[in-house]
């Protein structure tokens, strides 16, 4: 009995510690890596970066870079950075009278920049986390024109059914209604994905992109309580990992798509749900970060994941692409010198999903030295009347290094 | 199963220490022979707590071995338990239950349970059967742990510092019941207790503590024939060297008179001292009770 | 004896058990009126949705309650056995100790299982005259991890109480918070310890071990 509780207690330790002292540490030394602000302007086709800046005063490198080798070019002062983005600083350079009449021969006014712009994002915890299967239903065209609260919710697991708020009762009129509608597309139940937009607050609903269990894509709307589904015929090589809706200003897409290789796609906001591929852009949202800044002239996506940041500069007529560049945030000292003392980290969350549950990461060869050096000290310190004990107690501190250390020194006294 | 020759408690070479630090002592053997009433003594400090947790399995010595009905103490069964009735130091009980309930819940466990005994010493107490034992006095509550001891009706007592808070009428009224109980019904009783006057009355044998070692095991009426104190009248108050005579114990001066102790007869106590040098004209033996003869063993400080 | 041995534990709890069923009873119907106030306010469409979308709960203010309890509750039943070290008294009793343990161990996780359940049977059956079933199914994962931190709780609580070293204690302690910690690392997120509630469990059946070892402990002498 006393046996088992030293170990649990022991091993107990070991897995709190390889949590705590870790967070205790990136606690006491907190590292803040904020992104350059990189844009592509219409008029220059090179990138413009604003790199961080690296004191408190604010002082900020400006630069341009090369489209593709990302060669840095000239610098640039503040207003001389915001007059080439026009789009994006259209705040500062209207109050100053700064703005221009026309670029590329388009006329340039507030209205028309915010009529052609919109931002998307996608996060990794929208994605990994813990979601329900009942899909709130939107009415696509409510008689005052003005969008309501969902009345009704649809689940799609073996079989659409759907539900009454109000009386959490099976709707079975508009149950009936949608089923048909269902089987006639061709449906298989259950779906894997069902992406909508809920909110009142909105120009206008695009309804549901829904990914069945066959990996087939559909669109559904409910419009005057039935259903309108269409079937988005996706080229063959692509099979449907995620999808996101749309519902942006400029009308012209009802979503994008990811695929299990990592590509993406653009579905047209036409009768024929047209499919185009994203040139130079690969994309797993269930790690990666992305952003999308459309402006009248091009797609700024910038792609991050962990200490890698990567921009597509992207034609906003034909999609090809406009420029790429790369960036990767040095490690910091702080970290170096965590791998030479902790040979490994337990975490129970991470920025990029909603769960909790235990998972060890951030393994470092280097902390094998000092795990050596405190092997070496329990070998003599928690030295007892067992040696195979000893012996033990010095190979799971050469493995666990300063976890096991401390447990094993603290209990050693307990006895 | 234990025999009747067979000691109800076996000591075999005890040590224990502090910690890592100051022994207590080494190598302490010592038996209780069956219906034996048994005085552990020592000044504070000596180990009469620690022997006692050491018995009842709450305390791992560092060396030894003790057997209880010859049985192991670190693998004692539970029957074995119910034969033994145990006495924590301050009178602890379940203080969060009433008179009722802690017999109620006692008896579930023994079988020779015998509750007119446990009621019977309650009715003295003028309490409801209601109350709760936190509100009572210590009195009262040494009185319901000893009412507990006598309802088990075990073979073996075991009690710790039983007159520790207790006024004289209670300790009074403990010793009679105890006495009576242990004599009746052939019981064998190991305990300790700090007022040594309490433990004359009651007990049969002596262990004496002192730092580290057994000063002496010996049956009390024993003790107090063979064991003497002396007193004589000196010249000077200068106190003579007697200290290397392995007859003579704690020599000690109150004013220009010299207390002696030793287990020698009047007549060879009076040859040692006159062969000193001493003037013995004045030499006479006092009679001594137990706590008398604790001290002459052990010393006043 | 067995009947004996529960008796015990129910007069050293019962004062406890009462004031937490009270307690945690008084928070299910302050869930319940808060939630009709709310229907009132915004309708029960705005519920469906803002627990859908925006992962509300509802039931936040029952979030300590189960670890109150049940840290409430190991001290009402362990702490008078160590006060003036009484466990004495009970590790003399004529009944195997392993098996006196556990049947305090148990006596004490019934109550608490029994002021759970009660309270999120009232929570959930409530929920269920309102919610999809998923949803409902989705607030008892919401709350399960909670009642199981409340195990957890009495668990250390009780390794703590019977514990004889204020040395040992303070480990006991460390080791408990920065367990229970680890089971309030996501609030606001519905659900989100699906992943680990099996982890969880095994860590409450391993977590009892602790109580014994602390009376094995105090049997070899690790007293203050």
């Amino acid at each position: 009995m006393k046996k088992i509780y030293y170990l649990v207690l022991t091993v107990l330790s070991i897995a709190v510690l390889s949590w705590v002292l870790p967070w205790l540490y990136n606690l006491c030394l907190p590292v803040r890596q904020p992104d350059p602000f990189v844009s592509y302007p219409p008029v220059n086709d090179k990138f413009i970066v604003s790199m961080p800046s690296d004191d408190r005063k604010g002082e900020r490198e400006i630069f341009e870079a090369d489209p593709f080798t990302g060669e840095k070019g000239s610098t640039y002062t503040w207003e001389e950075r915001d007059s080439l983005l026009p789009e994006v600083f259209i705040g500062q350079l209207s109050a100053k009278g700064q703005m221009p009449d026309s670029i590329k021969g388009v006329e340039i006014t507030m209205q028309v920049i915010r009529r052609n712009s919109w931002v998307f994002s996608s996060n990794p915890r929208d994605l990994n986390r813990s979601v329900p299967t009942v899909y709130p239903l939107m009415e696509s065209l409510p008689v005052r024109f003005k969008f309501e609260d969902p009345e009704v919710v649809m689940t799609l697991d073996d079989g659409l059914k759907i539900i009454n708020i109000e009386s959490n009762d099976i709707d079975e009129t508009k149950t009936k209604r949608f089923a048909k509608m269902f089987d006639e597309k061709g449906f298989t139940f259950p779906a894997k994905e069902a992406i909508a937009n809920i909110t009142t607050r909105k120009g206008y609903d695009n309804g549901y992109l829904i990914i069945d269990w066959a990996d087939n894509l559909y669109h559904l709307k409910m419009q005057a309580n039935r259903p309108s589904m269409a079937k988005i015929e996706l080229p063959d090589s692509v099979i449907p990992q995620h999808v996101f809706i749309m519902e942006n200003v400029d009308r012209m897409l009802y979503g994008l798509i990811s695929d299990k290789k990592n590509n993406l796609y653009a579905i047209a906001h036409d009768d024929d749900y047209t499919i185009s591929k994203l040139p130079g852009i690969k994309f797993d949202p269930e790690t990666e970060k992305m952003a999308i800044v459309k402006g009248l002239f091009s797609w700024n996506v910038k792609l991050s994941k962990d200490d890698d940041v990567k921009w597509v500069a992207l034609n906003s007529d034909d999609y090809s692409v406009l420029g790429v560049y790369d960036f990767h945030h040095d490690t910091p000292v702080s970290r170096i010198i965590e791998g030479w003392i902790f040979p490994f980290t337990t975490y129970f969350t991470t920025n990029n999903d909603l769960h909790v549950y235990p998972r060890v990461g951030n393994f470092s060869w280097n902390a094998f030295l000092l795990n050596f050096v405190l092997a070496v000290l329990v070998f003599f310190v928690a030295k007892g009347k067992n040696i195979k004990c000893t012996i033990g107690k010095s190979v799971v501190t050469l493995i666990f290094g300063i976890f096991a250390f401390i447990p094993l020194i603290i209990l050693k006294r307990a006895h | 199963m234990s025999n009747d020759q067979e000691p109800v408690i076996s000591v075999k070479n005890l040590t224990q220490r502090y910690g890592k630090g100051r022994i207590i002592y080494k190598d302490l053997s010592f038996d209780v022979p069956k219906g034996r009433i048994l005085g552990l003594l020592g000044k504070n400090g000596t180990g009469k707590t620690t022997t006692i947790n050491i018995l009842m399995g709450y305390l791992r010595p560092q060396s030894g071995e003790c057997r209880i009905f010859g049985e192991s103490i670190t693998e004692m069964k539970p029957e074995t338990r119910a034969r033994i009735a145990l006495l924590i130091e301050g009178h602890v009980q379940y203080a969060f239950m009433t008179i009722e309930q802690i017999e109620k819940f006692y008896s579930k466990f023994y079988q020779k349970w015998n509750k007119d005994a446990y009621y019977e010493l309650m009715r003295k107490l003028h309490v409801s059967p209601n109350q709760r034992i936190s509100t009572m006095s210590c009195g009262q509550r040494s009185q319901v742990a000893l009412g507990l001891i006598l309802a088990q009706n075990a073979d073996l007592l075991v009690l710790d510092d039983f007159s520790l808070g207790l006024d004289p009428g209670y300790r009074r009224l403990f010793v009679e019941y105890l006495q009576e109980f242990a004599k009746s019904e052939q019981k064998t009783l190991f305990m300790t207790s700090h007022i040594i006057q309490d433990l004359e009355r009651l007990i049969d044998d002596c262990i004496m503590l002192d730092y580290g070692k057994i000063l002496i095991q010996t049956p009390v009426d024993k003790l107090l024939k063979e064991f003497g104190r002396f007193t004589v009248k000196l010249d000077g108050d200068k106190k003579p060297e007697l200290k290397e005579i392995p007859e003579i114990v704690n020599p000690s001066m109150i004013g220009n008179e010299l207390e002696i102790y030793s287990f020698k007869p009047l007549n060879e106590v009076n040859q040692i001292l006159t062969s000193r040098g001493i003037n013995t004209a004045t030499l006479t033996q006092t009679p001594m009770t137990l706590e008398d003869a604790f001290i002459g063993l052990t010393g006043k400080y | 004896m067995y009947s004996s041995i529960i008796f015990k534990e129910w007069l050293k709890t019962r004062r406890v058990f009462f004031v937490a069923l009270a307690l945690a009873l008084l928070v299910a119907v302050y869930v319940i009126l808060s939630f009709n106030s709310q229907i009132k306010a915004h309708g029960i469409g705005a519920l469906w949705i803002a627990m859908l979308l925006k992962d509300v709960s509802f039931v936040d203010a029952v979030t300590y309650v189960p670890l109150a309890i049940g840290v409430a509750l190991g001290v009402a039943q362990m702490a008078p056995e160590m006060a003036s070290k009484r466990l004495k008294l009970t590790l003399h009793l004529p009944y195997p100790q392993v098996k006196l343990v556990a049947m305090m161990l148990a006596a004490g996780m019934i109550e608490l299982l029994a002021i759970y359940v009660l309270q999120a049977a009232t929570i959930l059956i409530y929920d269920a005259t309102i919610f999809h079933p998923e949803m409902v199914g989705r607030v008892f994962l919401t709350m399960l991890p909670w009642y199981l931190t409340g195990f957890i709780g009495y668990l250390f609580v009780s390794a703590i109480c019977l514990e004889g070293t204020w040395y040992m204690r303070i480990i006991l302690g460390l080791v408990g918070i920065a367990v229970v910690l680890v089971m309030y690392l996501q609030p606001g997120t519905m659900a989100a310890y699906n992943h680990m509630i099996i982890t969880v469990i095994v860590l409450v059946l391993v977590l009892t071990i602790l109580s014994f070892g602390s009376i094995a402990r105090f049997k070899e002498g690790h007293q203050d």
